[in-house]
């Protein structure tokens, strides 16, 4: 194993990791902040250093229809985008996974509008929780790079499709130095494409003809049933994919949770920022910090196995994102797993959508502020004041 | 190293096992079934010979004329006469007329008449082997004589001789034919294609003796000698014009008029002719006496132009050559002790046929002229030869109680009428003959009167589809010319039916199609599309439904 | 056998293996049923059909119904033409040279929802074939009128006696803007001139575009029986003509109609325009003569029968 590193940003390391999946198909239409990725990927075919073929499109639904069509056929194929643009994918998204077409997208987080805006936000992917594509979150350039490439293994074996999420410009535009896994390793770790076609053409077939209830609920079920799976299967992936490169990558990733009384709970960047913050936070009281990477499917006894320590009695969860009306939305899906459970702890809503950065002190404001609240308080503490 | 495959992990959705569609019966949601049935062209329902014109048109038009001749021959064995000679009463009916211009029947019939002609070999030069077919009962064929050789023993006689009946045509002048050759004028037929006819028939097998007038002792003899006898004597009697002066010796008749113009032993006088009668006949003789030379002929009608019995073409040649036509006028009397001076005349009050007729007093005229032509009427001749009522009702009966059957046919059964009809009274005649002399095993090769012609309405303009055909007018070669028959009625085999159907329920190979009704809805488009109007929509008890 | 001058002109010889099956759920007298039957003869079975939400949807086959030949994919209603062009990729990626790909939409699929994957392939000149078959209105659903149907039709969403008073959206027009290799229109009752132009685009690379008037006689309000008698008229009344473009550049009148029937011919037969006034009437024939007379222009015609009298 000869270790390359490189200084490169979240988008290029996305574009560099679609290259080494010998991806035969991309489709993409530009938006901020996924701009740089798709144009890099442009830039790798047109220079001839791109093993597929590379299509700009006149929209994100063009896009992605392009893709699942490609996918129809059986290619490995790949499109990215943000905000807006995956928004307008949206009935695309039903289709690519009702299909069970093994695409993979990258949506860098960005807040829909309106108004305008070019902040973080997960509004846009988690709104597309329910189109039944796996969601991977990642909190660092070095995890975008692997992602992408754990991505197209679990999405063809699972023949389900996956979405590779992180946070516009906070990860999309900012350079960390990564590990270059080369060509060999990613060919040891991932059969060569094509995928399985959906079609032959010499079989006369009807594909995704209209169906009633006895057909579609068995379709519903199955991908429900193979969601189910993924945890297990993306651990053994996981295992797979550190003995090649070294490095491990599984469902959650948890600190001090052993002996802490409270833990923060975080997806993306927050995460790594929460991390980061971990050794700086005043006082005596041991602090712990979960990592939610894989989101849909939740992974449920991975997730309660972690918060059923009796030690744990608060989590402070911090959501970049707002079901309005509701709560952050990874607050709203733990509260509702650990209903029931052994965990005993109270559960504190740190919300930062519309795209809050999280700083030292902000956090420290918030943390005051669960230690004062009380019963019948408002649910929510709010990283700006109305 | 070998990668780990969890794919038996993940469910998938169910495999289909796809069904084609032929397993759903569309069928059952059929109310109306397109039914194929042969309909009446209205050119066969205005053909006296009930000729199934659009079948000989289609094998014209692909070049088969031996199979046009074939369909032909079983309405119409002399194609080549009628082609020259019939008023084509088909023609005024064809739907062709509405969208570009009628199909020229006539043309293609006669264009068919001269294939004939050209390609008949005589006995021992013929390869086809065709002739004789079967004798009579006892393995002798049927002797069969014919009095009278115009067109409608003409055609009895071959169709008997076909049938395998030995056959005689008597005929009283000198040359066969009767009407053909006396009354109608060279120009409408030439004399050679009447020889031909002869000739083939003779050919046939057929024997004609000229000159061989019929009496009723003769008749007797004949019942001796015969199996039957046809009675196709002609309606040659005319008609005295019941005015004073009629028995003059230059008044003559319209027959005995053309017989004379025909023979080449009458001339016509450089003067003035006056024909009275508004039939064929008197049209006719008007005619030829102004080819002949008369400086004036005048024709006058007691009627209307409209109401004229005359066929329009007639009149229209008779006008080309200079006829003049009088019409709601009445001959009066004839003047002249030697020679005809002058007629006087008298108009009448329009009348319709039937009507009686009433002289406009004080509207007298006189005519000079030095002939007078009658043809106010003629009779047939049957009753001079047998006073059988049942023979001149049509009824054939068995004459003089020795086996021997006798008939009547043509003119002499049904009056004056014209080619066509003559020739289809001497078929029926020899429907009629054949089962009385083949009474078992009648094995018949004629058509009766098509079951088409008992259908009421012939297929009109509105359910043709004539949108698939580009627009010609009347052309020139005979093939060509029969390629622009609609085929009204008929199936052509052309497989619109097939091409239109969106539901694949119409089998067709190139012929004719057939419906396959566990998978039409019945929406009714192949009968829209059809463009000779064979196809219909009807309601049908389906078992399969 | 046959009337050859028939042949030769409006029928002509037709392939006779068939591509599609019976038992079909098209309903009777369908008109996009028999296009479909037409275009597979000359498409055969080397061929994988796209088809977007449409009354196509239903006839290719229920589950597990299917009714023709070839592979059907179906995919949203948007996304015809931009899925086609994925597939055609994804075959290319995976090896296969050969496999046509064409897009079967209705005229909602393409001049209205379907426009702007419709646009941005042709524009990509994508090696597929774009198949428009037009009922002129959202037939599927009940004759909801979409930007194919034509001034003056009456439809659910346009009902009388607010009919639309807009122009059908000339997609040829567009089509030729995008200066593709082939566009051309077609219709059943010219089944020849059909099958003979899809022959002409599967010959062909790059982007193809069929304009195909199919009559619905559900939704027009016409006797079943007349589906193929509109499609006809529609041509002779020169509401709809035969033509087509190469690159956008060189257009030809396939079939110049020797009869010019007056519009009320086509219209009587049809309940959607049964509420056309005379004045009505004459604006849509300004709208036909005017289109013709360009079409004229643009083919080179000058034939004295293309003006209208």
């Amino acid at each position: 194993m000869i270790l390359v590193t490189k200084l490169m940003n979240g988008n290029e390391a996305a574009a560099l990791a679609v290259k080494l999946c010998k991806a035969q198909v991309v489709c993409a239409y530009p938006i901020t902040p996924q701009t740089s990725l798709v144009e890099n990927i442009a830039e790798m075919w047109a220079t001839g250093n791109f093993p597929g073929e590379y299509i700009s499109v006149e929209s994100e639904y063009s896009a992605l229809s392009y893709v699942v069509g490609a996918a129809y056929a059986g290619a490995r194929t790949f499109t990215a985008t943000s905000s807006q643009g995956l928004a307008y994918m949206h009935e695309l998204l039903h289709w690519a996974s009702g299909a069970r077409l093994p695409i993979v997208l990258v949506n860098v987080n960005r807040a829909l509008g309106a108004p305008w805006s070019l902040e973080p936000d997960q509004g846009d992917s988690l709104s597309q929780r329910d189109t039944g594509w796996i969601q991977l979150y990642c909190s660092n350039v070095q995890e975008i790079m692997d992602t992408v490439i754990l991505a197209f293994r679990l999405a063809e074996e699972a023949r389900t499709p996956c979405m590779v999420v992180y946070d516009g410009f906070t990860l999309s535009h900012t350079y960390e130095v990564v590990d270059f896994p080369n060509q060999e390793e990613v060919d040891q770790f991932l059969s060569p494409p094509p995928q399985e076609a959906l079609f032959h053409p010499s079989r006369p077939e009807t594909i995704q003809s209209v169906t009633d209830y006895r057909y579609l609920a068995r379709v519903v079920q199955a991908g429900h049933r193979a969601m189910l799976q993924v945890p297990d299967a993306l651990k053994k992936i996981g295992r797979s994919f550190s003995r090649i490169f070294g490095r491990d990558y599984f469902l959650l990733k948890e600190t001090g949770l052993e002996e802490a009384k409270t833990v923060f709970v975080a997806t993306g960047a927050i995460a790594q920022t929460v991390e980061s913050f971990l050794p700086l936070l005043d006082g005596e009281e041991v602090f712990g910090y979960l990592q939610l990477k894989l989101f849909r499917p939740l992974p449920e006894k991975e997730i309660i196995t972690a918060f059923s320590r009796e030690n744990i009695e608060k989590l402070i969860i911090i959501d970049r994102n707002l079901s309005r009306g509701m709560g952050g939305i990874f607050a709203q899906e733990i509260r509702a797993l650990l209903q029931g459970t052994a965990f005993r702890g109270k559960i504190f809503e740190l919300n930062l959508a519309g795209g809050i950065d999280l700083t030292l002190e902000l956090l420290q404001r918030g943390m005051a502020k669960v230690a004062e609240q009380k019963d019948g308080d408002e649910k929510i503490i709010w990283g700006v004041d109305l | 190293m070998k990668l780990t495959n969890y794919k038996n992990m993940f469910p998938l959705s169910p495999t289909i096992e796809f069904v084609p569609t032929p397993a759903n019966k569309t069928g059952l949601w059929r109310f109306l079934t397109p039914v194929l049935r042969e309909n009446l062209a209205p050119c066969r329902a205005l053909c006296p010979l009930e000729s199934a014109i659009p079948l000989w048109m289609e094998k014209v038009a692909g070049g088969d004329w031996e199979g046009a001749w074939k369909l032909m021959e079983q309405f119409n064995p002399f194609p080549a006469l009628t082609g020259y000679a019939c008023y084509q009463f088909c023609r005024s009916g064809c739907n062709r007329e509405k969208w570009d211009e009628a199909v020229a029947i006539r043309d293609i019939e006669k264009a068919l008449g001269q294939w004939r002609h050209k390609n008949y070999r005589l006995p021992g030069t013929r390869e086809d082997g065709t002739g004789k077919k079967s004798a009579g009962e006892n393995g002798v064929s049927p002797r069969v004589v014919v009095i009278g050789s115009g067109p409608s023993g003409l055609s009895c006689a071959y169709y008997l001789n076909r049938m395998g009946a030995e056959v005689t045509i008597l005929e009283s002048e000198p040359v066969a034919g009767g009407l053909l050759a006396t009354g109608i004028p060279d120009c409408r037929l030439p004399r050679e294609i009447l020889d031909r006819e002869l000739e083939i028939l003779q050919g046939e097998g057929i024997a004609i003796r000229c000159g061989t007038g019929v009496n009723g002792g003769l008749l007797n003899d004949l019942a001796q000698q015969y199996d039957a006898i046809l009675l196709a004597v002609g309606a040659s009697r005319e008609s005295s014009l019941g005015v004073p002066g009629d028995d003059h010796a230059d008044v003559t008749g319209a027959l005995s008029f053309l017989k004379g113009i025909n023979f080449g032993h009458r001339s016509v006088p450089a003067g003035t002719v006056v024909v009275i009668g508004g039939g064929n006949a008197a049209v006719d003789a008007a005619s030829a006496a102004a080819r002949g030379g008369a400086k004036d002929v005048f024709l006058i009608y007691r009627r209307s132009e409209e109401v004229m019995p005359a066929h329009p073409e007639e009149v229209k040649a008779a006008r080309d050559a200079g006829v003049k036509f009088l019409f709601n006028m009445i001959l009066d009397r004839i003047h002249g002790s030697g020679a005809i001076e002058k007629v006087s005349l008298s108009k009448v009050q329009p009348t319709q046929r039937g009507g009686k007729i009433r002289r406009i007093p004080g509207t007298e005229l006189v005519i000079k002229c030095q002939m007078v032509i009658g043809a106010t009427g003629q009779q047939s001749n049957l009753p001079g030869l047998i006073s059988l009522p049942e023979v001149a009702g049509g009824d054939m009966v068995s004459f003089r109680d020795k086996g021997c059957f006798l008939l009547a046919a043509g003119d002499a059964l049904t009056g004056p009428s014209n080619l066509a009809s003559a020739i289809f009274s001497g078929r029926l005649a020899a429907l009629k003959l054949a089962q009385a002399l083949w009474p078992r095993d009648f094995d018949l090769q004629l058509p009766a009167a098509p079951a088409t012609m008992n259908k009421a309405e012939p297929v009109s303009f509105t359910s043709l589809n004539p949108y698939l055909y580009s627009q010609h007018r009347v052309l020139m070669h005979p093939q060509e010319e029969a390629d622009r028959c609609f085929g009204c009625g008929t199936c052509r085999s052309c497989g619109v039916c097939w091409a239109f159907c969106p539901d694949l329920a119409v089998k067709y190979l190139g012929g004719i199609p057939e419906f396959n009704l566990d998978y039409c809805k019945g929406c009714g488009i192949c009968v829209a599309e059809c463009p000779t109007g064979v196809l219909s929509m009807e309601e049908v008890d389906d078992p399969g439904n | 056998m046959g009337n050859t001058v028939f042949e030769e002109t409006l029928v002509g010889k037709i392939e006779q293996d068939e591509f599609m099956l019976s038992g079909h759920n098209a309903c009777p007298g369908c008109g996009a049923a028999l296009t479909v039957r037409l275009m597979m003869k000359a498409l055969k079975d080397r061929a994988v059909i796209v088809i977007p939400a449409s009354c196509w949807s239903i006839i290719s086959g229920v589950n597990p119904l299917r009714c023709l030949e070839t592979v059907v994919l179906h995919c949203p209603f948007p996304a015809a033409a931009a899925v086609g062009s994925g597939i055609k990729k994804g075959l290319l990626a995976v090896g296969d040279q050969d496999t046509q790909v064409v897009i079967l939409a209705g005229d909602g699929g393409t001049f209205d929802i379907g426009l702007q994957g419709l646009s941005g392939a042709a524009e990509r000149n994508e090696d597929i074939l774009f198949v428009c078959y037009d009922n002129e209105a959202y037939m599927n659903t009940g004759m909801q009128k979409s930007s194919a149907t034509p001034y003056g039709s009456a439809s659910t969403t346009t009902p009388a006696p607010r009919i639309k008073p807009n122009p059908k959206k000339d997609i040829m027009a567009i089509m030729a803007a995008h200066q593709i290799p082939y566009a051309a229109t077609a219709t059943i009752a010219f089944p020849q001139d059909l099958i003979s132009k899809v022959n002409r685009a599967i010959d062909l690379k790059g982007f193809r575009f069929l304009h195909i008037l199919a009559p619905c006689p559900q939704g027009w309000g016409s006797p079943v029986e007349k589906t193929v008698t509109l499609s006809r008229l529609a041509v002779l009344t020169r509401i709809f003509p035969l033509f087509e473009i190469e690159d956008g550049k060189r257009y030809r009148l396939t079939y110049h109609p020797s009869v010019h029937l007056p519009l009320e011919n086509y219209f009587g037969l049809q309940k959607r325009f049964s509420s056309l006034g005379p004045r009505e009437v004459e604006q849509a024939r300004e709208n036909v003569d005017y289109y013709w007379g360009e079409l004229c222009r643009k083919s080179g015609c000058s034939e004295d029968c293309c003006r209208y009298s």
